[in-house]
């Protein structure tokens, strides 16, 4: 019986899935976002029929196990454009590095200030980062994985609404620089809104992603600590 | 026979994508690094590759599929908020607030990010 729940329960978010991908791929605006779609979508059904969130979890359990090989796949573009991060190596380093210890920093001790508990300062820590990474970056370091994606996904249709303008604000124009802090504040949406700007910007902001989520998960262990014990 | 093939050649690919990633994990685990397993893989993977010892083409059906369908394995875990209605009920603005803050400055960083041979300011 709860074998037939779990197929038929994956089967529901497939179908959200789906249909959330036809909407954001007709209304193209980044508030029509597929996980903030098919997850609302979900949660309607789950609490329309009156299903408990325990029935969920087996199936939850089984697609959330294939994030961690989605985000090894993260190496195949990194790999294809390693010339562009060859050349300039030093600056993108930098730049990934400071604006993620910066931006983690930022948004975890404002927390801490207004007394929030540990769960949320360390969840905060990784909301630059892609789903998949924030989730586990929030499980070693004693945050909620759940939270943490949440944040990631308003930080993502936050930076995918007014990144472009704040970079334009800050007379940023250089389209590669553009790219990587889009790529790198505001992960896999502000990836999607770069290839908008031009192939360039998009290609920079995959690899903003990429090294964000290495320097992120390196970089909290040791931050988080601190502030949530100052 | 060609769908025989093809088959193959996924279930191959997908193989080779769960053995990284099972590696990634076992070394995470075993030196106690605090970084998640799934980076270690990524980190694993980007080595083979560049060592030659998988080739891009050798996996690109399947890196292609989970990259571009990433979004899907992500639902769940978020579906999981219903259970966490009281804290944005409670916190929403403050918790907003510095995510918005902590995004600006993160951009302003980029200011003083120059790449030569660009012209970019």
């Amino acid at each position: 019986m709860q074998y037939i729940s779990t197929v038929i329960l994956i089967l529901v978010t497939i179908g959200a899935y789906l249909f959330s991908r036809f909407l954001s791929a007709r209304y193209q605006n980044p508030l029509m976002n597929v996980v903030v779609l098919s997850s609302a979508l979900v949660i309607t059904i789950l609490l329309l029929f009156h299903v408990p969130y325990e029935l969920y979890q087996p199936g939850k359990d089984f697609i959330t196990m294939l994030l961690g090989p989605t985000t090894v796949c993260l190496a195949v573009p990194l790999y294809n454009n390693r010339s562009v991060v060859k050349k300039h190596l030093a600056p993108i380093i930098m730049g990934v590095c400071f604006a993620s210890a910066l931006t983690a920093i930022t948004a975890m001790t404002i927390a801490q200030l207004v007394g929030m508990p540990k769960d949320i300062v360390v969840s905060l820590g990784s909301k630059s980062v892609t789903a998949p990474v924030a989730a586990e970056v929030a499980k070693v370091n004693g945050g909620d994985p759940g939270l943490a994606i949440a944040f990631v996904i308003v930080t993502g249709t936050l930076g995918a609404l007014v990144g472009p303008a704040i970079l334009t604000l800050l007379k940023i124009t250089s389209p590669l620089i553009r790219g990587l802090a889009l790529g790198t504040i505001s992960h896999g949406q502000g990836t999607a809104t770069a290839l908008l700007e031009g192939e360039q910007q998009g290609l920079m902001a995959g690899i903003g992603m990429a090294l964000a989520a290495v320097v992120t998960s390196s970089l909290i262990p040791i931050i988080a600590p601190i502030i949530v014990h100052s | 026979m060609v769908i025989v093939k093809k088959t193959v050649a996924i279930v191959w690919q997908l193989l080779i994508i769960l053995l990284v990633s099972l590696a990634g994990d076992k070394v995470a685990a075993v030196f106690n690094l605090p970084i998640p397993g799934s980076v270690v893989g990524m980190l694993l993977l980007f080595t083979l590759l560049s060592t030659g010892v998988i080739k891009t083409v050798q996996i690109q059906e399947v890196t292609t599929f989970l990259l571009k369908h990433m979004a899907f394995f992500f639902i769940p875990v978020t579906v999981g908020l219903m259970n966490y209605w009281e804290i944005f009920h409670q916190r929403g603005i403050m918790l907003f607030g510095s995510l918005a803050i902590s995004l600006f400055i993160a951009f302003v960083v980029f200011r003083f990010t120059t790449l030569k041979n660009e012209g970019g300011k």
